[in-house]
């Protein structure tokens, strides 16, 4: 009889081990939208973005005199929903690219307030991948346009990313007021 | 599982039984103590003013959550809610057992979610003062034991232990799982310890416990090669993540996310994982009253564990030190709670004034005024008492 409990026991110690490996692998490989993944596990965006609101369709239309959903946490200032002007690095903007079609162009309006003779210089990169850089010289408004390569790789999320990268003058930044991705 | 927690608890209550002075002492710390609460709080909520019903002058920050998952289960996705203007939280953090069992009484007597939880905490604490008071009185002296009951029943939070939180069950599993596992009695104990990490993610920390207790019992050698009946014990250990597991694997299938309950933790600030003495450190320096007053908490936890490790209760000292680390890492929200509602921190009180009947009184004078106060500010909606 103690030895029927005893191994008993150890099929339900194995059973139980078992039921906690699968635990942990489930643990590691959530089944979540974009909106889920930045907002909860890599806590990157600032607000919780209903699924849906990330979506790239092209043409889509970023206009930042008013809240972006698809706007980082970090890399905007002023730091709340309205943040407009870029900043250091770690700027970036996301879109779910679900539908598997591959944005090919942005197009962004830009300017930046310096003093007579300073330069700020703007890279954008796609998904990790430079895509153009443009210099900034005058406050007056920018319409730039950007190509983005066709073998760009996404992420297992379908993740598209742009990214932003300011350099120059300390104590200022490129403020942006609309950006289209088509 | 819930039928054998119930059937063994019961057993206990028979035991006690068996000597009336001993249960009605303990009938009696509870009904006081409990009626103590009540009507203080009802005296705070009626003259200053307030215009809420008792139970809802007791339902306060995390007992709305609670309530969310009672009356209408976990959510699907976040929630706006004025409470929280600055971010998007959901109910995930909440962990499932304390609002499944106020489920259990509220749909067949068709109570409210409100009063289904205020029965589930006072019966889980009645029942948990019944076996501290039999884990106190196979250790210590009667005079002990009994002060120890006392200590905790009119201790500064133990209003906690008649609110719509998760501290009555917490505290019942915990000192269930310790109990049995002390007599030997190790499957209650595994699921006394299941249901404890139903309850509350922190629970998982009775797995060394277990392991303290299991190596004492058996030896090392023994428990590895699962000799002299510690297969026992050693499925006690194995089944004590299980609730834990379960509430991961609901996730999962809920919101496709298992680790959905650390992760919405995004909603309450974006703290990452961090020294936990820094944070302490930080809370203590940096932070207005209640900040210090939550640094204080810990440090009297980390010590009362310690005090229990150095006198020979290695199990007991390091829930109350483990108890404290762990969401010390995170931040230092709600510490005083969750550290002074432990019952080795009592536990070691009643060891340290042993012998001391005077500063016991003293002690349990201080407690209820301290109490009163507490469940004023609680009553009041002041944010260092929760």
């Amino acid at each position: 009889m103690k030895r029927f409990e005893k191994h008993l026991s150890i099929i339900a110690i194995l059973i139980l081990g078992s039921f906690y490996l699968y635990g942990f692998w489930l643990s590691a490989h959530p089944n979540v939208s974009l909106a889920y993944r930045l907002y909860f596990i890599e806590q990157k965006l600032l607000r919780w973005s209903k699924p849906g609101i990330l979506d790239f369709n092209p043409g889509v239309t970023l206009d930042f005199r008013v809240p972006v959903a698809n706007r980082s946490l970090v890399g905007w200032e002023p730091p709340n929903s309205t943040g407009t002007r870029l900043q250091g690095a770690n700027s970036e903007l996301y879109f779910d690219i679900q539908k598997h079609i591959q944005p090919k162009r942005v197009e962004l309006k830009g300017r930046t307030i310096l003093e007579a003779g300073r330069t700020l210089r703007l890279r954008i990169l796609a998904n990790e991948a430079f895509i153009g850089e443009v210099e900034f010289n005058g406050p007056e408004w920018r319409e730039l346009e950007f190509v983005i390569p066709a073998s760009l790789t996404t992420d297992a999320n379908s993740r598209f990313t742009l990214r932003f990268e300011v350099t120059g003058a300390i104590g200022t930044s490129i403020e942006l007021e609309k950006l289209i991705l088509y | 599982m819930l039928s054998l927690i119930l059937r063994r608890t019961s057993d206990q209550v028979t035991r006690i039984k068996s000597n009336y002075s001993d249960l009605r002492f303990v009938l009696s710390a509870f009904f006081i103590s409990r009626l103590f609460v009540w009507i203080t709080a009802f005296l705070f909520e009626y003259f200053t003013g307030g215009h809420r019903t008792l139970p809802w002058a007791m339902c306060n920050w995390d007992c709305h959550w609670y309530l969310t998952i009672i009356n209408a289960g976990y959510h699907s996705a976040p929630i706006i809610t004025p409470h929280h203007p600055t971010s998007d939280p959901a109910n995930w953090a909440f962990f499932p057992f304390f609002p499944v069992l106020s489920g259990l009484i509220a749909n067949p007597t068709g109570m409210s979610g409100l009063m289904s939880a205020y029965w589930v905490s006072n019966l889980s604490f009645f029942f948990a003062l019944i076996l501290l008071f039999q884990y106190s009185r196979k250790l210590f002296s009667e005079e002990t034991a009994r002060f120890i009951v006392l200590a905790i029943a009119f201790s500064p939070f133990s209003y906690y232990f008649s609110a719509a939180y998760t501290e009555s069950p917490y505290f019942l599993f915990m000192i269930g799982a310790l109990y049995f596992a002390r007599e030997s009695a190790w499957i209650t104990a595994g699921l006394f310890a299941a249901a404890l990490t139903a309850t509350r993610n922190l629970g998982v920390t009775v797995f060394f416990s277990f392991l303290i207790l299991a190596v004492k019992q058996f030896g090392f050698r023994s428990l590895i090669r699962l000799q002299a009946g510690s297969h026992r014990a050693v499925l006690a250990l194995a089944l004590v993540p299980l609730g834990l597991f379960g509430y991961l694997f609901y996730l999962n299938h809920h919101v496709g996310d298992a680790l959905a309950f650390l992760h919405v933790q995004a909603a309450w600030g974006n703290e990452k994982l961090g020294n936990p003495l820094i944070v302490m450190w930080r809370a203590m320096t940096e932070q207005a009253l209640s900040g210090k007053f939550r640094a204080g908490s810990g440090i009297l936890g980390i010590l009362a564990g310690i005090y229990l490790w150095r006198r020979g209760f290695a199990a007991e000292g390091l829930i109350p030190i483990l108890g404290t680390l762990i969401p010390f890492a995170v931040r230092p929200n709600s510490m005083q709670r969750y550290v002074l509602t432990l019952f080795p921190v009592f536990v070691a009180l009643g060891m340290l004034t042993e012998n001391r009947n005077k500063l016991r009184r003293g002690i349990l004078i201080a407690f209820v005024i301290i109490c009163a106060y507490f469940i004023g500010a609680f009553v009041g909606g002041r944010g260092f008492t929760t």
